[in-house]
Formats: C-alpha cells, sequence, structure tokens
C-alpha cells in the first residue's frame, strides 16, 4: 500500500510540473466521432497523428472500496435490495479505441482515421436481490427479467476538412464492421409462485440472438470485406480564435448497411412445479422439473446493420463569469432498434491557471460520468490522461461505483 | 486554486491507489422464508369418510340406511328401521290375501272345420292321326273267269271291301253308285244283276236290277241307313246268251272325279270314330285342416260340364274316382251330355292324408260330312270344368291332442307366514262369489267345473252353444277359509298353506282318453257342422272374494332380522374409522308397535345374539323374559309350550331400544341377530267395516347420530396409521455426506413457525365440534409440541406450532430427526356432522440470518 501511495504522489507531481496542464474537455480532436470537424481543431496546423484509449465500468451499487476496501468483500444482500429497490443492479461498460492523422494546407485538412467503439450493459433484476434479502411470502408471483446489451463497432476511413473563415466544415467517408451486436430480445427472466394450497411453479429462462461479421468456424477476409457497410459524417464548428465556440453534427448516414451474414441464437430454461405438497407420499412424489437443454444454432443472415446514425452539437459559453467557461454538448444516437443518448456540460477555467480545472458531468449512452483530467500539451506532443467516477445511477455518478480513464495523445506540428 | 486543483487530483489518486484485492467475500441477508405446505381439504371426507364407510355398511344390511334428510351442521345419522310384523288386513283381499289370481281371461279358441274346395279345367286333345283325311272306299277285286253259263241265278263270292279311318257312316239320304262292267264277254252274252246287297254285317242294303251290257251301276238308296267300315258285297247274275266262255267282271265306286262323283252321300253325312282318352294327372284334393281325423260328408258334390268346337260332336263318358292313401272313397261314371253332377253324400274321408280326384273319359267323336267327302277342318281339343264342393259333413271328428281344446285353470295363492301364523279363519263376504262367462259359439255344449279343495267348493254347469255370452256365478257366502284347523276344507298352514281353485272347461262331444290334463290323445266329436266354418270361444274367469271378517284366536309368530342366510348386522367395521375410545351415546331407538283398536292382546320378545370385540358370543335381552334365549328360533318353537312374552298389551306403541343398540354398537359387535317372537289372540276384525280396516305392524326404528364421546385422548388413526405419516429418514434430508451446507443453513434458522389453518363450510353457529389435539414430537432429540384446538362449526381457528430455541437446537443437531405427527381425538363430545367439509391448511415461516463466507 506504501508503494502505491509513493508512486501515486510522484506521478501527480511530474504532472502539475508541466506548463500546458490542461483539464478534460470534449472538444478536442479525438472528439471527432462526436463532431468531424474537431478533428481540425487541434493545436497542430499542418500534421497531426493521434491515438486514444477510452476504458469505462460502472455498477448501480457496488463502490469500488466496497470491493477493494478491505480484506473482506461483503456483500449485504439487505443493503442491495434496500438501495436499489426496483430497479435492477446494473453493470454498464466502455471501451473506445481511436487513432486518425490529419494534414492541413491553407485550411483544407484531409486524414484518415480507425475507431473501436463498444458499449454493453447487463441488467440483474433487483427482484433477485428483494427475495434473497427479504423472503418470500405465499401466495405472491415473483417474476422479473434481466436484459444484456451490446454492441460494438470497429469503423475506418478518410477525412476531409475545410476552414472558411471561423467555420470549419469536415467530412468523413468509411467502412465499418459491427464486430458484436445483440439483438433486443436477448434477455433473461424467472418467475415463481408458492401458493398456500400447496402448489409451488417456477419457470427461468435465457435467450439471446447475437449477429456475427464472420462465421467464426470458417473465417474468410474476403467474406470480413463484403460484410463493410459504408457511412458518410458531417460536421460543422464554429470557432473563435481558434477554440470551438459551437457546432452541430450529423454523423453515421449511411451509405450502405453493413451484412451480417452470421446469425447465433441461444436458449435454455428451468421450469419446476410442485402439484400439491400436501398430499406428498413416497409413492406420489408431487415434483416436477425439467432444465431446457441448451440450443445453440448458427444460421445464415442478411442482418442489415448500421452505424448509429447520430445528430447532435455543442455549445461553448465563454466568461459566464469571466473565468469559468461552459459547455455544453448532446447527442441523440439511433443504434438500429434502440434509442441511445450522451449529454454533459462541462465547467472549465477560463484564464490560467483556472484553465487547469474543469469538471466534467455527463451520461454517455449506458453510463453517467463525473470526471477530470489533466493534458500535457507543447503543440509537437500533446498527451493527457482523464480519470473519473462512473455510475448508472445518476445520483450515484459521484461515487466510486465506477471507473472511468481516457488516455490520448497526439504528435505533430 | 492550485491547492483546490492538487487536492482534487490528490483525491482520485488517493482514491485509485488505495485499494486492496479482497481475501474473501462474505454474504449477509436474513429472509423470511413462508414455505406454504398445502391445504388439505375435506380431511373428514377424506380421512374418515364416515358417510362412506356407512352407507357401504348399510348397503350390505336391509333397514339400514344413512339418513339423507339431515341437516348441514347437524350429527350424521345412521338409521335403522326394519319391519318386523307388518300386516295391512285391509288387504287381505287384495294384496296379502291376493285371491285375485283367480280372475282369467279364457283365450280365445277358434275351431276350423275342414272343406274342399276344387274348380279345375282340364284341356283333352283328340288324336286326329287315326281320322282319315278322305273317305275312299276301294272298289272289291276284278272278278274274272266268270263262266257264261246260262244260268238263272249265279252268285258271285262276296267280295269285302273295308274303309279305313271311320267307325260307322250315317247317311241322312243320298245314293250309293255301284259301277259293274263286264268284259271279255262273247257276243250275245247277257248278264244282268238280279240281286245285290251291300252289308256291314248289321245293316244290307239291296239294289234292283240292272242288267248288264257292258256295264252299269247299282243304286243304292241310302237314306237313313248307317254302314260300318267293312262291307260285303254281294251279287247275284242272271247270264244267258253267251258263247259260254268266260267273261270279266268289275266292281267299282265311282272315281272321285268331282261333284258328281261323290254322288254316293249326302250333304250331311257323318261319320263317328271312337277313342278312349288318356286320363290327366289326378287332381290333389287338399281338405286344408292338419287335425282331421275322419268325416263323413253330408252334402257335397262334383260338378262338370265340357266345352268343345262345334265342328265336332263329342260325346264323352267320364268315369271318376277319389282316392285317398291309393284306396278308392267315391266312383261313379256318368256322360257328359250337359254338365253333370256327382253326389258326394255319404263319402267318408279319413284323416288328412294324400286324397286325390281322377278321371278318364271315353270319347265318341262324330264327324259330320257336308258337301265334299274330305273331312271338314275344325278344333282338335276341347275342355272340361270340374267344379266340386262340400257343404256340410254329417259327423266329423278332430285331433285335440294339442290341447287347444282344452281349458283348465288351476290358482293356488300361497298364504305368508303373516297370515298363516296370525289368521285362524276367514270369511267370505255375502257377495263373494267366482263369476264364469262364456260367449259360446261352438257346434256343441260346454260343460264347467270348478273345485276349491280349501273351501270345499265344487259345481259344474253347460253352457249351451248360443253363440251369445252367457255366465253363471258361484256363490263363496257360505265357505269360510279355516287356517291351522285340518278338516277336509281346511288349510294345513304348515304343511300346503294354499288357498286353490281349478277351472276345468271341456266341449261336449270332447273324449277324455285317459287323464284330464293329459290330452295328449284327446279327440272331439262333432256332428252336423259346416265345411269350412271357424266356430270360436271365448270367456273369462272372474273372482270376487270380498273377506268379510278375519278372526285371530290365539297366534304365534317367530322370525329373526336379518333372515337365516343373510349377512348378519355387522358394526365391527367402526374400528377402521373410529378409535376405541369414542362410544356413541343419544341413540334413540325404539320398537314401536301399532296394534289398532284390533282389540288384540299381543306378546313380544326381542333379544339380539352378536359377537362382542372379544370374539365372545353374547345374548342381550332387549324385550321380554330371559327364559330361552339360545338364538335357536327352531328351539324356541319346539319348546312346545311357548315361552310367555311378559309384554302381553293390547296398546303397547313404544318399546325403548336405545340403550340394547348403544351397547351393540359401543361394542363394536358383529354377526348381530335381532330374534323376536310373538304372541297375539283375542281379535275377530270385520273387514267389511271401514271402522276396523287396520294393520298390524312392529317396527324397529333407531336413530344413530355420530355424536360420540371419548373416554380419553383417541388418536385419529386411518387404517391403523396415524394421519401424516412419519419420514422417512432425516426430515431435512441428512444422510451422513455433504450434510455440512444443510447443517449450515439449519444453523442460520433463527425462528421456525408451523402455522395450521382450519376451517369448514359449516352455518356460522360456534358450536362446537370436535377438540382435537396435534402432536409433533421426536423422541430421540427430546422433541415435543402439543397444542390443543377445538373446532368450531363456521369458524376458521389458526394453530401456530412455534419451535423454541432450544427445539430449534435440538433439531438440527439431532441428524436423524424424524418427528411424528399425530393428532387425537380429545377425551370429551365431539359431533361429526352433515356437509363437515374440514380444511386443513399449513404454512412454515422460517427466519434466518444468513452470514455466509467464501474464502479467495
Amino acid at each position: 500500500m506504501k508503494n502505491n501511495k509513493k508512486y501515486g504522489l510522484t506521478l501527480i507531481l511530474l504532472l502539475l510540473g508541466f506548463q500546458g496542464l490542461m483539464a478534460t474537455s470534449p472538444l478536442q480532436p479525438w472528439d471527432h466521432t462526436f463532431n468531424p470537424a474537431l478533428m481540425s481543431t487541434g493545436k497542430r496546423k499542418y500534421l497531426e497523428i493521434g491515438t486514444q484509449f477510452n476504458l469505462a465500468f460502472a455498477n448501480s451499487y457496488f463502490a469500488l472500496k466496497d470491493v477493494f476496501g478491505g480484506p473482506e468483500f461483503l456483500i449485504d444482500l439487505n443493503d442491495i435490495a434496500e438501495e436499489i429497490g426496483d430497479k435492477d443492479l446494473s453493470v454498464a461498460a466502455k471501451v473506445d479505441f481511436e487513432t486518425h492523422f490529419l494534414i492541413t494546407i491553407l485550411g483544407l485538412s484531409i486524414g484518415g482515421y480507425t475507431n473501436l467503439d463498444t458499449i454493453a450493459t447487463v441488467g440483474i433484476p433487483g427482484g433477485l436481490f428483494e427475495i434473497m434479502a427479504d423472503g418470500i411470502a405465499a401466495d405472491t408471483t415473483y417474476a422479473d427479467a434481466g436484459e444484456v446489451f451490446a454492441r460494438s463497432y470497429v469503423n475506418l476511413g478518410l477525412y476531409a476538412g475545410y476552414r472558411w473563415r471561423d467555420w470549419q466544415f469536415s467530412v468523413k467517408g468509411g467502412a465499418y464492421l459491427p464486430v458484436a451486436f445483440s439483438d433486443g430480445d436477448s434477455s433473461f427472466d424467472y418467475s415463481f409462485i408458492l401458493n398456500s394450497n400447496g402448489t409451488y411453479s417456477a419457470d427461468a429462462g435465457v435467450a439471446g440472438t447475437a449477429y456475427l461479421p464472420f462465421d467464426i468456424d470458417d473465417f474468410q477476409a474476403s467474406g470480413l470485406i463484403n460484410s463493410l457497410g459504408y457511412n458518410l459524417d458531417l460536421g460543422a464548428v464554429k470557432t473563435r480564435d481558434g477554440e470551438p465556440i459551437y457546432g452541430f453534427q450529423v454523423t453515421g448516414i449511411p451509405l450502405y448497411a453493413a451484412r451480417m451474414p452470421v446469425k447465433a441464437t441461444f436458449s435454455t430454461g428451468f421450469t419446476a412445479s410442485v402439484t400439491d405438497i400436501a398430499n406428498y407420499s413416497s409413492d406420489n412424489e408431487p415434483w416436477e422439473y425439467e432444465l431446457e437443454d441448451v440450443e445453440a444454432e448458427m444460421e445464415e443472415s442478411d442482418f442489415k446493420v448500421y452505424m448509429p446514425l447520430s445528430i447532435g452539437g455543442f455549445y461553448k459559453l465563454k466568461g459566464f463569469p469571466r473565468f469559468i467557461d461552459w459547455i455544453a454538448h448532446g447527442a441523440l444516437y439511433w443504434d438500429n432498434d434502440t434509442l441511445l443518448g450522451a449529454a454533459g456540460l462541462t465547467a472549465q477555467g477560463a484564464i490560467s491557471p483556472l484553465s487547469a480545472l474543469s469538471i466534467s458531468l455527463g451520461y454517455d449512452r449506458v453510463m453517467w460520468e463525473a470526471k477530470a483530467g489533466l493534458r500535457f500539451n507543447i503543440r509537437i506532443l500533446e498527451m493527457g490522461l482523464d480519470v473519473g467516477m462512473t455510475s448508472t445511477r445518476f445520483i450515484k455518478m459521484f461515487s466510486t461505483n465506477g471507473l472511468y480513464a481516457n488516455f490520448y495523445m497526439a504528435f505533430g506540428f | 486554486m492550485k491547492k483546490l486543483t492538487a487536492l482534487s487530483v490528490l483525491l482520485v489518486m488517493v482514491l485509485m491507489f488505495s485499494c486492496e484485492i479482497p481475501q474473501s467475500i462474505r454474504v449477509k441477508t436474513d429472509p423470511t422464508l413462508e414455505i406454504p405446505l398445502g391445504t388439505r381439504s375435506n380431511v373428514f371426507t377424506e380421512l374418515i369418510d364416515i358417510k362412506e364407510e356407512l352407507n357401504s355398511l348399510a348397503d350390505g344390511m336391509d333397514g339400514l340406511s344413512v339418513r339423507d334428510d339431515i341437516a348441514v351442521g347437524s350429527p350424521i345419522t345412521l338409521s335403522l328401521q326394519q319391519d318386523m310384523i307388518d300386516i295391512s288386513l285391509n288387504d287381505f283381499a287384495g294384496d296379502t290375501l291376493a285371491l285375485d289370481t283367480v280372475d282369467q281371461t279364457i283365450d280365445p279358441v277358434t275351431f276350423d272345420v275342414p272343406s274342399i274346395s276344387i274348380s279345375q279345367s282340364d284341356t283333352f286333345t283328340m288324336d286326329t292321326s287315326t281320322i282319315p283325311a278322305s273317305l275312299n272306299l276301294p272298289s272289291p277285286p276284278a272278278i274274272t273267269g266268270i263262266p257264261e253259263i246260262d244260268v238263272p241265278s249265279y252268285a258271285i263270292p262276296t267280295q269285302t271291301i273295308a274303309a279305313t279311318g271311320l267307325d260307322t257312316v250315317e247317311f241322312a239320304s243320298g245314293t250309293l253308285y255301284f259301277d259293274i262292267s263286264v268284259a271279255n264277254a262273247s257276243g250275245g252274252l247277257v248278264v244282268q244283276v238280279t240281286n245285290a246287297t251291300i252289308s256291314d254285317g248289321t245293316t244290307t242294303l239291296t239294289a234292283g236290277n240292272l242288267p248288264l251290257t257292258a256295264n252299269g251301276s247299282l243304286e243304292f238308296d241310302m237314306t237313313g241307313v248307317s254302314l260300318g267300315n267293312s262291307l260285303d258285297i254281294d251279287l247275284t247274275l242272271s247270264i244267258s246268251g253267251g258263247d259260254l266262255s268266260s267273261f270279266d267282271l268289275t266292281m267299282a265306286f265311282p272315281a272321285d272325279t268331282g261333284a258328281t262323283a261323290i254322288a254316293p252321300f249326302s250333304a250331311d253325312t257323318t261319320i263317328s270314330v271312337n277313342q278312349t282318352i288318356a286320363s290327366p294327372a289326378p287332381v290333389a284334393m287338399d281338405i286344408s285342416n292338419d287335425k282331421l281325423m275322419n268325416a263323413t260328408v253330408g252334402t257335397g258334390s262334383i260338378d262338370i260340364d265340357m266345352t268343345a268346337d262345334a265342328v265336332w260332336s263329342i260325346v264323352p263318358t267320364i268315369n271318376l274316382t277319389i282316392d285317398q292313401d291309393a284306396a278308392s272313397i267315391f266312383s261313379d261314371t256318368a256322360v257328359i251330355g250337359a254338365p253333370v253332377e256327382f253326389d258326394l253324400s255319404g263319402m267318408v274321408i279319413g284323416s288328412n292324408s294324400s286324397m286325390s280326384l281322377d278321371y278318364d273319359v271315353d270319347l265318341v267323336v262324330e264327324i259330320l260330312l257336308y258337301d265334299a267327302f274330305n273331312l271338314p277342318v275344325g278344333a282338335d281339343s276341347f275342355d272340361i270344368d270340374t267344379e266340386a264342393s262340400l257343404d256340410s259333413f254329417s259327423t266329423l271328428t278332430m285331433d285335440a291332442s294339442d290341447g287347444s281344446l282344452y281349458f283348465e285353470q288351476e290358482q293356488a295363492t300361497n298364504l305368508t307366514s303373516d297370515i298363516t301364523d296370525l289368521v285362524n279363519t276367514i270369511t267370505f263376504g255375502p257377495d263373494a262369489g267366482i263369476t264364469i262367462e262364456l260367449t259360446n259359439d261352438m257346434p256343441t255344449g260346454i260343460d264347467v267345473e270348478l273345485t276349491s279343495a280349501a273351501l270345499g267348493l265344487s259345481g259344474s254347469y253347460t253352457f249351451p252353444n248360443t253363440g251369445v255370452a252367457a255366465s253363471n256365478p258361484w256363490s263363496l257366502s257360505n265357505y269360510d277359509l279355516i287356517i291351522g284347523n285340518v278338516t277336509d276344507s281346511a288349510i294345513d298352514a304348515d304343511t300346503d298353506p294354499d288357498v286353490d281353485f281349478s277351472i276345468v272347461v271341456t266341449l261336449n262331444g270332447y273324449d277324455e282318453n285317459g287323464t284330464i290334463g293329459d290330452t295328449s290323445d284327446d279327440f272331439l266329436t262333432l256332428t252336423n257342422v259346416t265345411a269350412g266354418e271357424s266356430y270360436s270361444l271365448e270367456g273369462s274367469v272372474a273372482a270376487d272374494l270380498t273377506i268379510a271378517s278375519v278372526i285371530i284366536e290365539s297366534a304365534s309368530m317367530a322370525d329373526q332380522f336379518p333372515a337365516a342366510g343373510d349377512d348378519p348386522l355387522d358394526f365391527s367395521m367402526l374400528d377402521d374409522f373410529l378409535p376405541a375410545e369414542l362410544g356413541f351415546q343419544n341413540i334413540s331407538a325404539a320398537l314401536n308397535l301399532n296394534l289398532g283398536s284390533s282389540g288384540m292382546t299381543l306378546g313380544i320378545r326381542l333379544w339380539a345374539v352378536y359377537t362382542d370385540s372379544d370374539s365372545v358370543v353374547q345374548n342381550l335381552l332387549i324385550v321380554g323374559d330371559d327364559s330361552d334365549l339360545d338364538g335357536n328360533i327352531d328351539d324356541f318353537d319346539s319348546d312346545g309350550e311357548p315361552d310367555a312374552p311378559d309384554d302381553n298389551s293390547s296398546d303397547i306403541t313404544e318399546i325403548p331400544l336405545g340403550d340394547a343398540i348403544t351397547t351393540l354398537i359401543n361394542e363394536r359387535a358383529s354377526g348381530i341377530t335381532l330374534f323376536y317372537d310373538v304372541t297375539a289372540s283375542g281379535a275377530t276384525i270385520n273387514i267389511s267395516d271401514p271402522a276396523d280396516n287396520q294393520s298390524i305392524s312392529a317396527v324397529v326404528a333407531a336413530d344413530i347420530p355420530f355424536v360420540i364421546t371419548a373416554s380419553a385422548d383417541a388418536e385419529l388413526l386411518i387404517d391403523d396409521e396415524p394421519l401424516i405419516p412419519v419420514t422417512e429418514g432425516d426430515l431435512f434430508g441428512r444422510d451422513g455426506s455433504d450434510d455440512d451446507a444443510i447443517s449450515e443453513y439449519l444453523a442460520w434458522i433463527t425462528s421456525a413457525t408451523v402455522n395450521l389453518t382450519f376451517s369448514n363450510s359449516l352455518p356460522a353457529t360456534g358450536t362446537n365440534l370436535l377438540g382435537l389435539k396435534f402432536v409433533m414430537s421426536e423422541p430421540s432429540a427430546g422433541f415435543e409440541i402439543n397444542k390443543d384446538i377445538i373446532i368450531k362449526s363456521g369458524e376458521t381457528t389458526t394453530l401456530d406450532l412455534g419451535l423454541t430455541t432450544d427445539q430449534i437446537t435440538s433439531m438440527v443437531n439431532d441428524t436423524t430427526f424424524e418427528p411424528e405427527f399425530h393428532i387425537y381425538f380429545l377425551a370429551g363430545e365431539h359431533s361429526i356432522v352433515e356437509g363437515f367439509d374440514f380444511n386443513i391448511g399449513a404454512s412454515m415461516t422460517v427466519e434466518s440470518a444468513v452470514d455466509y463466507v467464501i474464502e479467495l
């Protein structure tokens, strides 16, 4: 433990020693997946090569200190049931990996990019915790269901932008490949009741459908290419003194839908019943139960998957009051059959040294985030690390129910 | 601000780097589990189905039933009711005595007289081949070498010619020409026929002189002549003037050369031909009655007529015979010139077997020739129509062996022991009698005989054959039916308690060839009956056996219930569903007597013989003296002097039996037989007086309500097993292997309660029904819980069997925890009532404090 603290303090001191210490911000070149035009708003005027790795996970109950706060991890089912109520105990994860390069000459920018964007959530029904904590009562039906949601896209393409006066207009066009795509009906559920007349019944089931871009047993690169989809992103940013002020974008405009050639389905279930426990005898056992065989099937598919279509924008209110800038951003995502949203508000120091501080609160599709960041920028090299707290519940967004970490860097001139 | 920034960063970093990997995971929770154990509905229906058991008990015994008129909430009641004596004196003339079975209908008898009816038409065909197509008389051969001698008379040899195809020829008129020629005569010869005759042997025709030079013709007058078909021609010649040489003489009928050539015959000449024509097949004569033995025909005939073509003149002679079994019973001959009648009177017909009518025909055919010698063309057949009829028989004997002509009806009414034991004499009323009515359409009188040995009655009457309904009544007003005194006209009640009637109906002329009633060789002879007629007989016997009075002087009867051979009563099966400690009370039972106002004195004794729960046969005197109670009725009757029942009374209405029935049931007695004997005397009951219409009855009736008293706590057992079976092995499934998880969970239990809810659907009267004790025990664990509960009508009661901490501990520690559950009837009164749908619901509530650690 002592060693850990020592290393952490050393790192803080090192970071504080750089001149360009900046706070986290949603308006950076790595955020071109949010608005393409942001790729051309960085500090490197002619050439930029950058990358970013973003990892976050969250849940709706457990804090980090609960898990890692001591030698014993206490799971107090009574407390869990009381806290989450009839909500699910949800677990969410997010992974984003990005690379890009950009060449700018006379306001005209061209470049390329790759991106992996993954989100996933699992909802554990709160009813389960209620049963384990409070017990069961007769003649009450206990039923609940949980959901599994996972989306992951890889895309790559070319970038083009043009600066006209204070406006930066950009377009991205590229190919994308859904790596993981869960169907909307992927879920698990249970139901049981103990009747006063001595009859019991219970059933549970798990079912899911996922689409794959290639056949796991017979991978062929050519087949992978055939699965590719194509889309277009458009964005515009108004700048002032080189800083983005406001902007808007439409991304994920479909040109050609990706084809998912494999549809993987699985299901299993369990049923049990007791006809009349009061009349139990060794010759007449009243209970019956059946565990269904797991049915997994891979079949050919021509399922079409589109990149999430998004519209959104941002606005920076500078100097309100004078030493604080406010940045608001938001977007809606139509991820095929699912509507997701992202929004946030960042308070950032407007003048040095306050510009090194910021607080960002927001929601990004599957989790709430409260984060802060450090950025080192000497123009030819810029790198940063954002950390924050996450939770799948709004009221726990300042707790340590989850962690957010984002590392990025770029170099150029 | 720098401090603030540094502090923020520092906090984040501290948070990040102050983490510690846990070494274990601890799960804590304290759930409360309410586990329903189900509801057992209709517990007492299911477990001790009193009504079903009782119905099963009652099915095997007459008089025992489960009352179905018990109101919901009232005790289920077993009802015992048995008629020991049930005599309705009003019904003596009706159902009880049942003498009206004398009423009979004499089934209609139809007697069919046989007849003969023939309507026959036969066609005869003549043999025309024997009749020539034309008539040619052949000429005699030439006579040569007649010497030319001068003789005045020279007879030439007789020349005979024969005509074929005919028998005779009758000539009405005309002339027969006969040509004669002389040849080879020398000159000067004079030949003269001086005499010429043609004769058929009967008739001779003579022609006159005929001088012949060369030739000439003789002429015979044929008027009215009849000739046969063989003619002798004789000529006598006178010869002169010749050369004394010979000459030839030729004789011939003129050639058939036309109309003139037939000159010998006149226009209406007839010829006749005789034929005998073969008889047709005999005609079967059916008299259509297989009962005919023999008969003599009074009036009857056979009529025969003929029709034939007019061209022919036919004179048939018919020879008619009637045969029966190849023997002729009638024969006659007649010429059928016109319709002819054969009289059959006096013909004797035997039994109905193979009668036939046969005849043949001798025929003379007369052929009438007209203007040609050729035969006329005409029909070659003729018809003979035969009609036979039979009008009456002077005597007729019919077979009666099938009994259809004999009516004998015997009726015997068996008097039941109720009557023969109780009644001494029955007298009939003034209108009592037996009436026989007959409609006699038979051709003879009918005799009817009525006899009754029981009444000493014997009489007969003959119904004439009037053809209209007539009746004859026999009055019974002077006859008494005496029962018990063996006299000539009395019933021996012990050996033959029958009231008999015999009615015999016979026809005059009916010959009883043997034993009456054995009709196998019987026959009936009638006179002057019409053939083909149906005679009938029908009638009825009606009895009006109105009883005037019934006299009961001294009578005794004895019997048992159930009857000998039937299954005895058995209450031992109550052990199957009621503990021995439970006994019945409040049983109301009585022997109800109803003697009406007969003035009868009745003595009765009633006792039971049974086997008690210790398999000892017991006698239980219920009513009367105990001097001879061995359970053997025969012995009782054979005592000579019957034991005198000590309850002689004429107005006994009810003898209480409750204590006795209670004893039998609570003893769980088996093999129960109730015996009784009764003496009665001193009553004369006038049946004709409506005021005396009454019945005598003795009925055992008992209501056994299922209000039971337990002398001590009595466990409710089903087939000797506790209501809730003992758990096999540890209640929680511990078997010595992998018990840690179970034991760990049991250790977490902080409290446990078994909740029992008792409910019933009866009206909410709050009446106490049952007192029960529930016991849960496990002696090896020192574990016992017992709770009492009172079940009330219409109320729901909850019983909490809460486990103490010590009990939970003992339950956990006893790794072979096998608790027993027992339910007892509490000492005291219980009532098992109608509609008692008793439900027990159970649930278990377990509170636990789970504290489970998983080491990583």
